[in-house]
């Protein structure tokens, strides 16, 4: 597993697409939280931190979710899978190196993009408006989102290697993302959906509000590392029964 | 014999086809096992089976002792290289950062040896050119020299020779032969290319529809594929006595029947045996190569 985890570390850092994940994705940042500052007038701060709260949950999941397939499934489109498993790695601990090596580059982009964001915003805007707590609990909701997003990538990934994997990666999360706005207003009260929008991440982007304290934060949570415990366990039973060519 | 790759029995099913049907195969310690078979005979499905890419329906593949299904199976794996179908490698690194990788892969301690394996294998010179720039053969050649990342003591070469120009296949049939006499390393090797193959195998396997049709070595196969008259006679002691009277090779082959490895005069034959009470039923010259050995076995119709 050490083994794997360097060896997965260290084809990622030499990517050219982890830096442009990374330098897109902050720059994407810094972009929108200019543009909402500029307009905002005094309730600027709190304006500023709406975007960045919005960014987090939906751009930051999306791109680097997506880059991260491209990796996983770069092993498989050149063959390269095969020579971890020909010299007697077992499925398990390749899949386990991929997730947390996954995970690691989510919480790199996250911490860069989100983090030098919210030290701009704590330097330049008024966020007197903001309740410290409120802040912490979207940013543990926003995390939450993310590793369950990553993890359900990882399982896409294993089950449609390539570029189908990504396509339907995707339309699952607009699908979803659809899915749960729609029933936010239809259907308000339903515990199904309420507890399906707490397990999926595009259904944790509902949950998310910075003006507000959302709803029982700590089963959102729960339920979102459900969900990537869930999807960790399932992609490994695929790939362990897996014929590869 | 010690035994490197057994199978028994092996199935490997892919829906409603039989890729795999029973098949039977020992890969001896030491030996250049060359796989022979047509296209869809089973030859990468038995390989991807043994590299642990897939696993088999039914029966039982033994690796270094280690069972398939035993957790053994994984040590075992560490002490082979492969290349199967198309050689493993990320086509956007170095020739030398995929040996690095695979360096990594394998857990070793540093990247001692890289440039001898890449001069092993004729890539010293690609420098920082990206391995999707490089030609099949080149290709191949990495991916040889992947597999031999980690010094391993058996080595699965699937057509490896595909895509080589001439000077290549000769590169790398002196590469195997190389690694076998002076590294002991045991390879099992697939190719079409059955001329290629008869230069280094010391042992052959013979697969057709999914099972071994025949193993056997290459002294035998020779002895298979030497010219020779067979004859058909009433009386084998006889014509045996008659040939080594004269001290003339043969080889006793049924109840009624011999090979003999010279052009007799068979008028000469004939009238000595005549003296023996002995008939020639029928005689017929033999002169086979791989080929014809290979064709004569799994039958000559093409697949489609």
């Amino acid at each position: 597993m050490r083994k794997l985890l360097r060896t997965d570390f260290t084809r990622l850092v030499k990517t050219l697409l982890f830096y442009l994940t990374l330098g897109g994705v902050t720059a994407i940042f810094y972009l929108c939280l200019f543009f909402s500052s500029a307009g905002a007038g005094e309730s600027r701060g709190v304006a500023v931190c709406n975007t960045m709260c919005s960014l987090a949950v939906l751009l930051v999941p999306l791109v680097v979710c997506g880059a991260y397939m491209l990796f996983v499934s770069n092993e498989f489109s050149g063959g390269a899978i095969r020579n971890k498993l020909i010299v007697g790695h077992r499925r398990t601990d390749v899949y386990l190196a991929w997730s947390v090596v996954g995970l690691v580059d989510g919480l790199i982009v996250a911490a860069v993009s989100v983090g030098s964001s919210a030290i701009l915003i704590r330097l330049f805007a008024d966020t007197t408006g903001l309740s410290a707590k409120k802040v912490a609990v979207a940013a543990g909701i926003a995390l939450c989102m993310l590793i369950s997003k990553m993890c359900q990538s990882i399982l896409l990934s294993v089950v449609l290697p390539g570029a189908k994997g990504m396509l339907v990666n995707y339309l699952l999360t607009y699908a979803l993302l659809m899915f749960f706005v729609i029933m936010q207003d239809t259907a308000p009260d339903s515990k199904i959906v309420d507890l399906l929008a707490r397990c999926f991440p595009e259904g944790q982007v509902t949950k998310l509000n910075i003006s507000k304290m959302p709803d029982r934060p700590w089963l959102t949570v729960l339920c979102g590392l459900g969900f990537a415990a869930l999807c960790v366990i399932l992609g490994i039973h695929v790939f362990r029964k897996k014929d590869l060519s | 014999m010690e035994f490197v790759l057994t199978t028994e029995g092996l199935r490997k099913t892919y829906k409603n086809f039989n890729a795999l049907n029973g098949l039977s195969m020992h890969v001896p310690k030491g030996a250049i096992y060359g796989f022979v078979g047509k296209n869809g005979a089973g030859k990468t499905t038995l390989i991807r089976l043994a590299c642990g890419l897939q696993f088999p329906t039914d029966g039982g593949l033994t690796l270094y002792g280690a069972k398939h299904t035993d957790v053994a199976i994984h040590e075992a794996r560490k002490r082979i290289g492969a290349v199967v179908e198309t050689p493993s490698i990320f086509p956007m690194m170095t020739a030398e950062d995929n040996l690095k990788h695979q360096y990594r892969v394998l857990g070793l301690p540093n990247y001692d040896g890289i440039k001898e394996l890449l001069a092993l294998v004729g890539l010293a010179n690609t420098g920082k050119k990206k391995a999707e720039q490089f030609s099949l053969g080149m290709r191949q050649r990495l991916g040889i020299a992947i597999a031999l990342c980690g010094h391993p003591d058996f080595m699965i070469l699937d057509e490896p020779i595909n895509g080589l120009d001439p000077q290549g296949i000769v590169d790398i049939r002196e590469l195997i032969l190389k690694l076998n006499r002076e590294q002991g390393i045991t390879i099992l090797i697939s190719s079409h290319i059955l001329d290629e193959l008869s230069r280094i195998a010391t042992h052959y396997g013979f697969i057709d529809r999914g099972r071994i049709v025949r193993e056997m070595s290459a002294e035998e196969l020779t002895n298979a594929c030497r010219k020779c008259v067979s004859v058909r006679v009433t009386d084998v002691d006889a014509l045996v006595r008659e040939l080594e009277r004269r001290g003339t090779d043969y080889t006793v082959t049924g109840t009624d029947s011999v090979d003999i490895y010279a052009q007799p005069n068979i008028t000469e034959l004939a009238l000595a045996l005549w003296k023996e009470k002995c008939e020639i039923l029928t005689c017929r010259e033999q002169d086979e190569n791989l080929e014809g050995f290979f064709l004569s076995l799994v039958g000559g119709e093409s697949h489609a």
